[in-house]
């Protein structure tokens, strides 16, 4: 199961074989992107054509037409979208740092972190970019716990995931009594909030998060070098110049950022993170975790959770949280599935 | 699949013809230009299309002043609340598609967070004009900042006006038991086991009942001794309630009533003893006019037993 | 042997202690001095708080912490997981998630809620189970326990969903999130009585077994158990357990894990005397939470819940950092 732990030394002709699958793959979950994108668009309450969705594009729309498309549709999907690839890298980062398929950052509480800095934004009255910034410091604050609590990065990666779910169980404990003790109205937006923030989203938030992304996502993906080295074990990882703490601390720290944008954009969404990293390895066939395809999947993945909760009780919106925690149960079935039909191979 | 496909067209076919003949309204002079939190508002001088995103406070509102409403939000309508059949209840948390193709001209809503899903009056203003509610206030205090804005003052001082009389007759009525009794306002959670008062000011917010009890003068119990939201556990029923003359019982249709009247606790309050407790039946802790008119007569009728 | 004694002598009178403390303290405290009169007979309203409320809570409170207990002992036994705890597991999420299904869209009643909390947590742990893939080895803990984080991730997301459907539903389930032992004792407990029984005589029955499991799995079939049996047995048994006690309190964390721990330190590893030993101890720590509960900020009350992840958190990391490593 740690698959991290079983590189295999490759061939040239076999490394170009996966490395031309995996840009495959990549352009193909790329254009399916901004297919749903596009398509999604068109999707919701008020029925808009594609002609006008063009011309909405094209600047050339007004009135409803304008409103709905270029200020409602279209920061909500780019946002599913931005959230959905740092959710998706950061998940592959963490996964491949913890060596382990469920070591997610929304698994190991930085989730729960970013839900206590909004909640405690929420009940003082902050405004709506108070309380994306309340969350980014909640998930960094949290992260940072753990790894004080950890002692640092000398810490064996089993008991920092454990540090991880304890602490998120803290963090948890306190968010269930700010709830249970909040005013009706603080805790229904609370809760809500949790379940994913996209529909709040506005332009500012979206530019905010999308520049942060911006220089984090090439930095991510600059940390592969990183990854392959740590994943074939901390003494190959010295001999290829790599120091394993020093890289172990880059990593956890795109992925951290990368997680707290992400809580900053749409809000604590749980399981793109856990999801995608698997998903993305079973596309490209690689033996690490492809990062730049789990980041598109992750995309993917978010947008098209999101479409679902627009529209599958429309006009009613479902949680987009509740949405990606039933398809990443579903996921997870179909895992077992595979697996047992495979037989066990633990 | 097909049918509902051609239904959402007709409603687009509505929606749109409204939306399109929205600028000749526009062009008409009627309209009002009005300043509230948000800033300074065109608000049309008749509003032809209403939508109230909260039922507990919009909604009764735009009856009040006879708005035509073509729908609203948050949770249905209580039964006391006469809105008519034909205005629909939209989807809660609020969908601004589907309020947009109400093609309103005009908004009521709650300014208790103008980001969320639930109340979203910051971005209600692409759609028309929000006219915001605030929790913080009286009932009546909101429906004459509403009057003013419409430019309807008379009609809010005339319900305000037939409110407190109301509310003076039952103070001639019971006026011995107002002034000499002690009551509570109170809701039961048969899970949690404990009495959530609503007569009190506590960080809930200002509740309905609460609010009335004050216009009638009537004396409750402090907020000091209940717990941030109100609550009540079972073992302090007897130090919080003890000395209570008569309960309203708040019944929300969970089973609370029946729970409380198999626990001893409460059964050996001298107001339960004595029969003094009235049962009123709905989710009554927030609204405006009618869930006041509706309370009022509640508290009547409690006040009528602590006088026999 | 004297040290056994001394511990069993500190353990026992913690227990009074903690069970007097209960019987007292609360938004409304009942003089030490006055127990006495009250339990032999008075009809005054301490009387009715000391026989309607404390005692049927300290009764609800000792059983949900024995069940606790015992299903934490049982569970790191036979899969031979140090973290094995039905909080941690999923097993307390899946319990709860169909009690909001059941109270919150069904409107059930206690009886029915206790069957179906104890169905709850069985798929709960089947999931947990198969996510992590049925994993052996050192770091099976850890996959484990990552696999209940998932679980109990989905089945939050999906009651939360449920539960945000509607304002006024979520006013009220907003509340059963966390565990808390306010419910009606005497109706309660016999509501779960025949799946908590049925789940600690099969525990019990067990607990020999696991003895023999302790000495590896390949040793334990070689000495003629049927390991897959037992350890079906002994989810059965966890699930019958745990899933009562969240129809009775809800969800509540870290006691599964800390009794079962405290119990080898105090009475060594036979499973024997470890299981009625965490399940004591379980009972005077959720006796002990609730009581602290109800002390800290009256008159409103601190969910028991709430108050074992706060002091559980701190106590799980402080286990982290002192285990030996397993790579």
């Amino acid at each position: 199961m740690p698959w991290a732990a079983r590189v295999p030394v490759r061939t040239g002709r076999a490394m170009r074989a996966t490395l031309r699958r995996s840009l495959v793959v990549d352009l193909g979950l790329a254009m399916a992107c901004i297919g749903l994108g596009l398509f999604s668009l068109t999707l919701g309450t008020m029925p808009v054509s594609l002609a006008d969705i063009a011309r909405a594009l094209a600047g050339e729309a007004t009135g409803p037409v304008q409103l709905v498309v270029l200020e409602w549709r279209l920061p909500r999907i780019l946002a599913a979208l931005a959230a959905g690839a740092a959710l998706g890298m950061a998940g592959a980062l963490f996964q491949t740092l913890l060596r382990n398929p469920l070591g997610s950052p929304d698994v190991i509480g930085f989730d729960a972190g970013a839900f206590s800095g909004a909640i405690l934004a929420m009940l003082t009255g902050a405004a709506a970019g108070g309380v994306a910034l309340a969350s980014f410091a909640g998930g960094l604050a949290a992260g940072l716990l753990v790894y004080a609590a950890a002692g640092g990065g000398h810490v064996e990666r089993n008991r920092l995931i454990l540090i991880g779910i304890a602490v998120g169980a803290g963090f948890t404990a306190l968010n269930d009594w700010l709830i249970f003790t909040a005013p009706l109205d603080s805790a229904l937006i609370a809760a809500s909030w949790k379940q994913g923030a996209l529909a709040g989203i506005d332009r500012g938030r979206l530019a905010i998060g999308a520049a942060i992304l911006l220089a984090l996502l090439p930095l991510g993906l600059a940390c592969r070098r990183m990854m392959d080295a740590l994943a074939l074990g901390d003494d190959k990882a010295m001999s290829l110049g790599e120091p394993p703490g020093v890289a172990r601390l880059c990593l956890g720290l795109v992925g951290l950022s990368l997680t707290a944008t992400a809580t900053l954009i749409a809000g604590p969404v749980g399981f793109v993170a856990l999801i995608a990293p698997h998903a993305a390895r079973r596309l490209a066939r690689s033996a690490g975790l492809p990062l730049s395809t789990s980041a598109l999947f992750g995309a993917l993945f978010l947008l098209g959770s999101d479409c679902v909760a627009r529209l599958l009780f429309a006009p009613r919106s479902l949680p987009v949280g509740a949405v990606t925690a039933c398809l990443g149960g579903l996921y997870f079935v179909l895992l077992l599935r595979s697996r047992m039909r495979r037989g066990a191979d633990s | 699949m097909g049918g509902r496909a051609k239904l959402s067209r007709r409603t687009f076919a509505t929606g749109a013809a409204a939306l399109f003949s929205a600028p000749a309204a526009l062009a008409a002079p009627a309209t009002r230009q009005v300043e509230t939190s948000l800033g300074r508002l065109d608000i049309p001088a008749a509003p032809q299309r209403v939508v109230a995103i909260d039922s507990r406070i919009g909604l009764e509102q735009a009856l009040a002043f006879d708005l035509p409403l073509v729908g609203y939000s948050h949770s249905r309508a209580r039964p006391w609340v006469p809105v008519p059949a034909d205005v629909p209840f939209l989807a809660a948390p609020p969908n601004l598609e589907q309020i947009l193709m109400l093609a309103p001209d005009l908004i009521l809503c709650p300014d208790s967070a103008p980001n969320s899903d639930w109340w979203p009056l910051a971005r209600l203003p692409a759609i028309a004009p929000a006219l915001p509610s605030n929790h913080r206030i009286s009932w009546q205090e909101n429906l004459t900042r509403l009057g003013g804005w419409l430019g309807r003052e008379e009609v809010a001082v005339r319900i305000i006006a037939a409110h407190a009389e109301m509310i003076a007759a039952i103070r001639t009525r019971h006026r011995r038991a107002v002034e000499r009794t002690l009551v509570a306002a109170v809701h039961y959670d048969a899970i949690k086991r404990r009495l959530l008062v609503r007569s009190a000011g506590t960080r809930y917010g200002l509740v309905m009942p609460a609010q009335v009890l004050a216009e009638l003068g009537g004396r409750e119990v402090g907020a000091d001794r209940l717990g941030p939201n109100g609550e009540v556990t079972l073992d302090s029923f007897g130090d919080v309630l003890g000395a209570v003359d008569g309960i309203l019982l708040i019944d929300f249709g969970d089973g609370g009533p029946q729970a409380l009247a198999r626990e001893p606790l409460w059964q050996r309050l001298p107001a339960v003893k004595a029969g003094r407790v009235e049962t009123v039946a709905g989710n009554c802790t927030f609204g405006s006019l009618y869930t006041a008119r509706y309370l009022a007569r509640a508290w009547d009728a409690l006040f009528a037993r602590l006088s026999a | 042997m004297t040290g056994r004694l001394s511990n069993a002598l500190i353990a026992s009178l913690l227990f009074i202690g903690a069970m007097l403390a209960s019987l007292l303290a609360g938004a409304k405290l009942l003089p030490p001095s006055s127990l006495l009169d009250l339990l032999l007979g008075d009809d005054g309203e301490a009387a009715l708080i000391l026989w309607q409320l404390r005692l049927p809570r300290l009764a609800l409170g000792l059983v949900v912490g024995a069940a606790l207990g015992a299903a934490g002992a049982t569970i790191q036994a036979a899969t031979r997981n140090p973290l094995g705890d039905p909080g941690l597991l999923g097993i307390n999420a899946g319990a709860s998630l169909a009690v909001i299904i059941g109270s919150g869209l069904f409107a059930l009643g206690p009886t029915a809620n206790a069957w179906l909390a104890s169905g709850g947590a069985s798929l709960a742990a089947l999931a947990v189970h198969a996510v992590a893939g049925a994993p052996r080895g050192p770091s099976a803990p850890i996959k484990l326990t990552l696999a209940g984080v998932a679980v109990t991730a989905f089945c939050l997301g999906v009651g939360q969903a449920i539960a945000l459907a509607d304002p006024e539903r979520f006013d009220v389930v907003r509340n059963w999130r966390v565990g808390a032992l306010s419910g009606d004792g005497l109706a309660l407990l016999p509501a779960i009585a025949p799946p908590l029984l049925a789940g600690a005589m099969l525990a019990a029955v067990l607990a020999p077994r696991l003895n023999l499991l302790a000495l590896g799995e390949d040793r334990a079939a070689a000495l003629g158990l049927s390991v897959g049996w037992t350890q079906a047995g002994c989810l059965l048994a966890v699930v019958l357990l745990a899933g009562a006690a969240v129809a009775a309190a809800g969800p509540i964390a870290f006691v599964g894990l800390a009794a079962p721990h405290m119990a080898r330190r105090f009475g060594g590893a036979d499973q024997r005397i470890v299981l009625p030993s965490a399940a004591l101890i379980g009972a005077v720590l959720v006796t002990a939470a609730d009581t602290l509960g109800r002390v800290v900020a009256p008159p409103a009350e601190l969910p028991v819940g709430i108050v074992t992840a706060l002091i559980g958190a701190p106590v799980l990391v402080a286990l982290a950092r002192a285990q030996r490593s397993e790579a």
